[in-house]
């Protein structure tokens, strides 16, 4: 037994921190028995509404309720509806009634409104409060073709966006609740008769199984829902770009869309996905795969360039053109360092910059930017730190890491490349070498949603190629990925057998 | 059901036929190795390209054998397969003499490797630290099962085969200079012919260790022209660097070096590098690491049948005790073998011999093979139980 099952097995045994479920006494709950249940909550409210010949009584909390909509579909229906309309009168597309506390419970936070009637008959009317965001433009995943909509916070209109673009019975929407407090819904999304139901099933489980009191994020659900914990690399796709999920969900992907948070979930995700954007489909299919195949040189760049150069300078001078070496030379002449302190300390420096920049209100970081620069640019060379040589270096590794579409692959890449620096230090482009195998061999052992990370490459798949480094036109991509193992092969309809 | 689970329960556990490209790259990785780095000094005569070709028709015949052999339904499968077909002691002392072959073979390997990177590269460092290094690399692929070492010869041959590219100028003139390449037909007979002929023998050994590979690991329909491609593939790079090293160097100055290939592209200089055999040798860590992992593999089986444990599934439990002996042959043979270059010759010429021997070895053991399944019939070559 390692460590990892050991602790899992002291975490099932520690006792459970969710609330203590509702007993259930039977029948249907009473005003009294909710009002104890959310006592001390300023906003709950108890109304009673005097109808012809009955009181209707109404619970709610108002910061969940649509106020409007409670008065125009609730209050004025009763008030004026005859006694035995009462209940019918009530606009609402989904009315419940109640058997039980914990329902009642359950459904009051989900925004609807308890509606008590004499006869003992209570009803809950969903009027959620939809306050939020309106649907704007990705801010992440900006084209400057196509579609402009993304996801918002707001779980409905998310799925709306996704539906009409996938308006079939096929599309299928499968709900969870989340966390034992934040309560929090979750929708799986998957097209039925495409995707293998394999991948469902083991969706739906690890869903099931995430156990956890606060889930507010699309990141913290793919946090439960990962194969490896020990690995920089992301294993689930995060987008907020309703066609991207389309397109995912026709591939035989599954989707999560979770509540509050303008993020979905795309998994299975190989290591090729996360160098892919919707603007690639958009250009004419040669420039697509040219920038495609630019994205995969410049992540490349991004990692290797600075302990390349900390490798020839420390170990393989010899590698050096003369010209070069003399232009090196001259550059490192000044500096006091030897070049992996002399890299270590501008690359830190360049990563407190871009955070700064990142945490900082969006005036203030001009001007971080402007200090930024002259201090990498000049003063750093003026004051003796860094040669002019490593500057341009650092900055042409930052600048292709901002070509990494994928936000937390560009954060996994600073990672990697501090530790090939410590290799380049070290034992050179041997020692860069070795990093890279260790690399390899960790893609190779990586899986999202139990598929392999390397796919298409390792194992290796040839038909999924033409949508991989390279982006062949739409025409030729008759066929789905195959490494997803998807019931329906084909894109098309009309097919020769 | 989805193949390639992630959390294989066993270290052999496979989950579907191996693609056949993984079988091609693996043979061919395994075939070339390190051997492309230094094999040109073996062949300085341009007639010996028959031998090359001679050794490379041969290969190409036992491959054949071998895919055959693979494609058979009554073969038998597993622990209890070989069990029934070949006896428990018989079966023992297979595994005792491949566990030794398999760890004598990784600490060649890696050893010689090392004195590679170690004389260019890093003359001044200790060469254990690259063979510790180069061990917990193998460890780190070889937990992850062999399925995915099998698939790892992908990402093995992409991260090698790019340096062939390098040496494409030396077959045009300028550089080539063809009259280096007569007299295809020799005046007397080259210097030690059956030497030579061994050496090259022992480089194209290795597939022979496919025989124990499970049932379902191999698409029999695919498994032979995967396997063929991947010895073809070899052969044309045999004769490549062969051709290379004699149309730039000349069989004269052939003669008085020790790593022609190595040293050949040195005189590569492009704009912004030189002194390319600083990312040459690296790159050659990838084929290194690949087979070293697969044989270690193949060692945490041969254990694990020689303790009796194969019919219980044990995880990854007989990695670390093959781990572990894999350590302790390197550090052995590093110390008593590697210390000068006769030691070094002789661990060599041992390897040589015996890789050579076991490929040869193989139409024989085919045979019986083919002979016992024949005569105890299908029933008893599959992967039941005993009750």
């Amino acid at each position: 037994m390692n460590w990892i099952t050991f602790w899992k097995m002291a975490r099932k045994l520690k006792p459970s921190s969710r609330p203590a479920p509702m007993a259930d006494a039977g029948g249907p709950p009473t005003p009294k028995q909710i009002q104890d249940l959310f006592r001390d909550i300023h906003d709950a409210q108890i109304h009673e509404l005097l109808a012809e010949k009955q009181t209707v009584k109404l619970f709610y909390i108002h910061s969940l309720v649509d106020e409007t909509q409670l008065q125009s579909d609730i209050v004025l229906p009763i008030l004026h509806g005859s006694a035995a309309q009462t209940g019918r009168n009530i606009i609402s597309d989904e009315i419940v009634q109640v058997d039980t506390l914990s329902k009642a419970e359950q459904l009051i936070l989900e925004g609807s409104v308890l509606v008590f009637f004499e006869n003992d008959h209570v009803y809950a009317v969903k009027k959620r409060n939809t306050l939020g965001r309106s649907i704007n433009t990705s801010e992440q995943e900006a084209i400057v073709y196509g579609p402009k909509d993304s996801l918002s916070e707001q779980l409905d209109n998310s799925l709306t966006l996704i539906r009409r673009r996938l308006p079939v019975p096929n599309l299928k929407s499968k709900k969870f609740i989340i966390g034992s407090f934040s309560k929090t819904s979750v929708i799986l999304l998957y097209m039925e008769g495409i995707v293998n139901p394999e991948l469902v099933r083991i969706a739906e489980s690890k869903t099931k199984e995430i156990d956890f009191d606060g889930i507010f994020d699309a990141a913290h659900v793919s946090a439960f829902l990962e194969d490896h914990i020990f690995s920089v690399f992301p294993q689930f796709q995060q987008t907020d770009r309703p066609d991207a999920l389309a397109s995912a969900l026709l591939s035989g992907k599954v989707v999560w869309l979770v509540d509050n948070t303008p993020f979905a979930i795309v998994a299975p995700i190989t290591f090729f996905d996360l160098f892919q954007s919707p603007e690639d489909y958009i250009h004419r299919w040669m420039v697509g795969s040219f920038l495609r195949g630019l994205r995969f040189v410049a992540f490349a760049i991004a990692l290797f360039l600075t302990p390349v150069y900390v490798a020839l300078s420390v170990h393989h001078y010899q590698m050096i053109p003369l010209a070069m070496l003399f232009v090196l030379m001259e550059s490192r002449s000044q500096i006091p360092f030897t070049p992996f302190w002399e890299a270590l300390f501008m690359l830190l420096t360049l990563e407190i910059l871009k955070e700064a920049s990142l945490r900082m209100p969006s005036k203030a970081s001009q001007t971080l930017g402007i200090v930024g620069g002259i201090v990498i640019g000049e003063a750093s060379v003026d004051a003796g730190i860094a040669s002019n040589v490593l500057i341009i270096i650092i900055a042409i590794s930052a600048v292709a890491s901002f070509l990494i579409p994928n936000y937390l692959m560009t954060n996994a890449s600073k990672l990697i490349q501090f530790a090939l620096l410590i290799l380049a230090a070290w034992l050179g482009m041997w020692g860069i070498g070795l990093g890279l195998i260790w690399l390899c061999i960790h893609l190779q052992g990586l899986t999202s949603l139990r598929q392999p990370y390397l796919a298409p490459l390792s194992p290796f798949f040839g038909r999924d190629w033409k949508d991989t480094v390279i982006r062949l036109p739409m025409t030729s991509m008759k066929t789905r990925p195959a490494h997803l193992k998807p019931l329906d092969r084909f894109r098309i309809l009309k097919r020769k057998i | 059901m989805m193949k390639h689970n992630v959390h294989s329960a066993d270290l052999f556990d496979i989950s579907g036929p191996v693609e056949p490209l993984s079988w091609t790259f693996m043979v061919n990785r395994i075939q070339t190795l390190s051997y492309i780095l230094f094999f040109p000094s073996t062949f300085i005569e341009p007639s010996m390209i028959w031998i090359i070709l001679l050794a490379a028709a041969c290969s190409h015949l036992n491959i054949w054998l071998l895919a055959n052999w693979l494609r058979r339904m009554d073969r038998p499968d597993g622990y209890f397969g070989t069990v029934r077909l070949l006896g428990k002691t018989v079966l023992w002392l297979f595994s005792l003499f491949g566990l030794s072959l398999a760890l004598v073979k990784c600490a060649v390997l890696l050893l010689g490797y090392v004195d590679i990177v170690n004389n260019i590269l890093f003359p001044s460092l200790d060469p254990k630290l690259f063979v510790a290094l180069l061990l917990f690399a193998c460890l780190y692929l070889a937990r992850l099962g062999m399925e995915k070492t099998l698939r790892f010869g992908v990402i093995s041959f992409i991260g090698t085969v790019w340096v062939v590219l390098f040496y494409v100028p030396y077959i045009f003139p300028a550089n080539a200079d063809y009259y280096h390449l007569l007299p295809l037909i020799p005046e007397r007979m080259p210097p030690h012919p059956w030497h030579t002929f061994l050496t090259l023998w022992a480089a194209f050994a290795g597939p022979e260790y496919l025989l124990m590979l499970p049932k379902q690991a191999v698409d029999e329909r695919r498994i032979q022209s995967s396997l063929l491609i991947g010895n073809a593939f070899s052969i044309v790079e045999y004769v490549f660097f062969f051709v290379v090293c004699h149309l730039f160097y000349g069989s004269q100055y052939l003669r008085r070096l020790d790593l022609p290939v190595v040293q050949l592209v040195r005189y590569i200089h492009l704009p912004f590098a030189e002194r390319l055999e600083i990312i040459i040798i690296p790159a050659y860590a990838f084929s290194v690491v690949y087979v070293v992992t697969f044989l270690l593999l193949y060692a945490a089986a041969a254990l694990r049948m020689m303790t009796g444990a194969s019919d219980v599934p044990s995880g990854r439990k007989w990695l670390g005790p093959a781990f572990v002996m894999l350590c302790l042959t390197t550090m052995a043979i590093q110390y008593w073998g590697w210390a000068n270059e006769m030691g070094k010759n002789r661990w060599i010429e041992w390897h040589n011999w015996s890789d050579a021997c076991t490929y040869a070895a193989l139409p024989v053991l085919l045979m019986i093979a083919a002979l016992l399944t024949k005569k105890r019939g299908t029933r008893h070559a599959t992967n039941h139980s005993p009750d």
